[in-house]
Formats: structure tokens, sequence, C-alpha cells
């Protein structure tokens, strides 16, 4: 008897049966080109890692954090075509194309940018784990909404975990940045 | 930590076909992923049973360029693309000022990572958010186990307050009962062909393995909303435990006709209390021909609660989505509560 997949042999679809046929395959291993920060890396990687794994692993980019690992705890948060997501629950293979954005990216040198030196003038961080996803997160507010509530704020570091409790000092950086009470 | 995920295969389809033929040549050792904010986490906790194998292939359906996106044509109705993220559904000036109630439900989903990931399609076939199910100990039922653990253990929280079967689970989805509500449909591809699947239709009962009628080579394509009536006035209410974000305790979707003060039609559905979105069929009769008041109201929402059989542990869900209920109808209706 023949099964339905064997069948189904003898009639790929369309998109299969051009010159790309053989390139699009399942596969383990795929050789992929991320953006990031501007850059492009050009990479193989397993199908299999996620993009905050080959961020850390393979190109060193530590600033993005991992803590749950399971899209929960939100410290492996990054912009992706500007708009926040969980990098640890992203196959890195399906990045490609992105404009991916992290903590790395945000001073210019040793220069950091307002957010960052409005985290350190409101002492917004105790150990400090979770303030890459933090920054991150405000940024991706900031650019969306110039003037934010203390409750916009609340709502947009909301997928952000701070085990340290640091939120009220977060919040109140995240505000002086954007009445602009910070020395830059 | 490196490589939580075991060895797989991915492959980028590149239309719906395609998809489907990588689904039905590798069987059920291939899954398909969009969002994947359900999938890779039960695949990074080995969730398996007798129903559930472990995915070797993933098929990325985001790479399909008609599934993504959000159609409106006036006197027809909305079109909404399987891969959609939530965040396109809460934004979306069309689906804020025609269905309301959609785009409140999607807004109301987890938080703001999870929706710009979360996908539509991948709202309405997560699995059981059921503690029992979500940890490899558990050969529970739903995962072609022998029994629901949940039952004689804990199941205060997501868990049925209305004893239909086997598996206690609360169905998870925020934006299933504010598509039932709305009267969807569902549009299915498989090996032959499209078919469209009346949301009521749609979810199955806690005696099944699986949620839905979806079978293993079907994927959704796109999720269709008819025109509402220019009478229609909704309200989608959520309760849970925690402010930022959380999972449904209860949640209530509710849909009104109103001309001259009374109610021409009403639906009533009841999301986080069943293992699927619930209708209240006497709730919404209880309003049918009566005039917009407080008191109609009270009645419908109790009558809404009136087949409530709750757990050991979750009674409290009854007197919760009995004023949600009230809550919901008021707003929809128009009317203030008093707190």
């Amino acid at each position: 008897m023949t099964s339905i997949g064997e069948l189904r042999l003898h009639m790929e679809p369309k998109t299969l049966v051009d010159e790309n046929r053989h390139q699009n395959q399942p596969r383990r291993v795929r050789r992929i080109v991320l953006s990031i920060n501007g850059d492009s890396h050009s990479i193989e990687v397993d199908a299999r890692s996620t993009l905050a794994e080959v961020l850390r692993e393979n190109l060193r980019m530590t600033g993005t954090k991992l803590g749950c690992n399971r899209s929960e705890c939100g410290t492996c948060t990054l912009i992706m075509d500007g708009r926040t997501v969980f990098s640890c629950t992203i196959l890195a293979v399906e990045a490609e194309g992105k404009c991916i954005e992290t903590i790395e990216g945000l001073a210019s040198g040793s220069d950091l940018n307002p957010l960052q030196k409005a985290f350190i003038k409101n002492d917004a961080l105790q150990c400090g784990y979770c303030i890459p996803a933090m920054l991150m997160a405000a940024t991706a507010l900031l650019r969306v909404k110039m003037e934010p509530t203390e409750d916009d704020v609340r709502q947009g570091i909301a997928g952000v975990y701070c085990r340290c409790g640091a939120y009220p000092n977060i919040v109140r950086a995240v505000l002086d940045v954007s009445r602009g009470q910070v020395d830059c | 930590m490196l490589y939580e995920i075991p060895q797989i295969e991915h492959v980028n389809a590149r239309s719906t076909e395609e998809a489907i033929y990588w689904l039905s040549r590798y069987g059920d050792k291939a899954k398909v992923i969009a969002g994947g904010t359900d999938l890779l986490s039960l695949i990074k906790d080995k969730i398996n049973g007798p129903q559930m194998p472990i995915p070797e292939v993933l098929i990325n359906i985001k790479t399909i360029p008609e599934m993504d996106r959000i159609d409106y044509s006036p006197g027809k109705g909305l079109s909404i693309g399987a891969t959609t993220t939530l965040y396109d559904i809460e934004s979306s000036n069309e689906v804020r000022e025609k269905f309301g109630m959609l785009a409140d439900a999607a807004h109301e989903v987890a938080t703001n990572q999870i929706r710009n990931m979360g996908t539509i399609g991948g709202n309405l076939v997560q699995r059981p958010w059921c503690w029992y199910f979500r940890v490899p100990q558990f050969n529970c039922y739903k995962k072609g186990g022998p029994q629901c653990y949940a039952i004689s253990g804990s199941h205060k929280y997501y868990f049925s307050m209305l004893g239909l079967g086997v598996c206690v689970m609360a169905h998870p989805s925020d934006t299933a009962p504010a598509l039932m509500a709305l009267g969807a449909e569902i549009v299915v591809a498989g090996e032959s062909g499209q078919r469209r699947v009346p949301i009521d239709g749609f979810f199955l009962g806690p005696q099944e393995v699986f949620e839905t009628v979806l079978k293993p080579n079907e994927i959704i394509t796109e999720v269709f909303i008819p025109e509402q009536p220019p009478n229609t006035r909704g309200s989608f209410l959520k309760s849970r435990l925690r402010g930022t974000w959380d999972f449904a305790l209860s949640s209530v979707a509710a849909r009104l006709q109103i001309t001259n003060g009374s109610y021409d039609d009403a639906k009533i559905i009841l999301g986080g209390v069943a293992p699927f979105p619930f209708r209240v069929p006497l709730a919404e009769d209880a309003l049918r021909g009566k005039r917009v008041d407080e008191e109609v109201i009270s009645l419908a929402a109790a009558v809404a609660v009136k087949r409530a059989h709750p757990l050991a542990q979750n009674g409290y869900k009854v007197p919760l989505t009995q004023n949600l209920v009230k809550r919901a109808l008021m707003s929809a209706s128009g009317l203030e509560a008093e707190v």
C-alpha cells in the first residue's frame, strides 16, 4: 500500500520544483547572515540554536543574558525589527534578515547613552542581571512613546523580571530620560 | 546551558503547499513553527508521551508571505493571516474600530515580547498550560497517557470549573472566546485542500487528546471574522492572578446587539474556566428580547455559571466568573457597574 506521504513525493508543490529545490531542504546546520547592531555576521549555526545562544556562544556578545531560557523571566530581551522579543525562544536560523539590536549597540565606545547614564544616576540596579533587558525594553518603549507616563513605563518593562526589586529606580530612570533630566 | 533543544532539522516553507508537503512527508516527526513561544518551551522541557513525540523537524511558516496580513473588506469582514502577530492585531486600527473585542483580547495576552512573537494561529492551537502537562514526569491524558493528574492534585488556578470530562485543563487562549463571540471561521489547509471550520466546531472536548479538530498534517492559514451588524457592541474582560502578565483565571467575551434599548441578540463566551471556550446559551436567552437593565444583566450573569461544577480548590472561580460576566455585559451595554 502506498502511503499518502509517498504519493506526495511525485506531486511536489511548485515552490519545490524550481532551481532552489535542493537548497530548500530540512537541515541541521545552516550558514546564515545575522544583522546585529548594524554589522553583518556570517556564521554557521546549528538549527536548534536559539538567537540568545548564538549571540553569547558563537559571537561572544554576552551582554544579552539568559535566565530561565523559557520565555518567562525576560532577561534575554532584545530588539528585533524594532520590537522587543525573547531571544531565548527564537531560533537563530529564523532571525536571518531581521534587524537585531542588543545592549552592545547602545553605547558608542565608552560613551554611554542617556538611558544608560540615567540608570547609573538613579541607582537603578542591584545585581544588574536584568539590566540589559530593562534597557532594551525601555529603548523600544521610548521610541514609540517619547513622553511616557509612569504606567506606560511599567507596562513597557513588564516582561522583564527584576528579582532584586529595583523597579522604582528603573521606572524613575526611564522617566528621567524622557523628561530630558540627564546630562549627556 | 547550550543546546537545550535536542537535535532538529529546520526548513523555511515558502508556500502553504510546501509546508503541508513537508508535514505529510515527515508525519508525526514534524511540527510547524510560527511564533514558537509554546512549541520551543515544550521541546526544551522534552515534554513527550504516547501521543506526543518530540519533534525532529521544524517547518517554519513565518516565511510564507501571504500568512502575515490583516485585510478588511467593508461589508464582508476581516481576514487575518495565521502568522499575524498578536501585537499587529491589537495595534491595527481596523481591528480596534470594527472588532474592538478582539483587539482587547489580543492585548490581554502575556507580555509585549510574547505578543511581538506569538501569532493568532498559535494562540488558538497552544497546548494546555497545566503544570502536570508541562513537566515530563507526568504521562498525563493530554500526552496520550492514562489519566489526569490535576483532579486529585493541585488545580487552583488554570483549571476547569465545569467538570466536563477526563482532563480538567482550562483552555488558555484569550483570543478564542473573542473570536467565538464574533462568529469567526478558521480556514484550515491540508492534503486535500482548504476547509473552513466555524469556530464553534473548532475546539474539541476534554475526552479528546487534542484540543482542536486540526489533523496532524493540517495547518491554520487564516482566521476570518464576518462583518458585524451596525448595532453590535462588545466587551472582553480577563481576570488573572498576576497583574503584569498571566493566563486567565476567567475571561468573558460578550457580543450584544441592542436596538431601541433592548437586546436583539447576545453571545456570551467564557474563557479560562473550561477545556474549550465555553458558550453559555441559557445566559444569552436570558438577555434576548429584554430591556437593557442592570437586573436583567445580573440574572443573565447568574445563569451563566449555573452549570458550574468546580473542583475542590477552584470554587472561587464561580463568583469570579459571575461578576466578570456582569461587568462585561454592563460595559457592552453602556451601563456603569456599581463598584
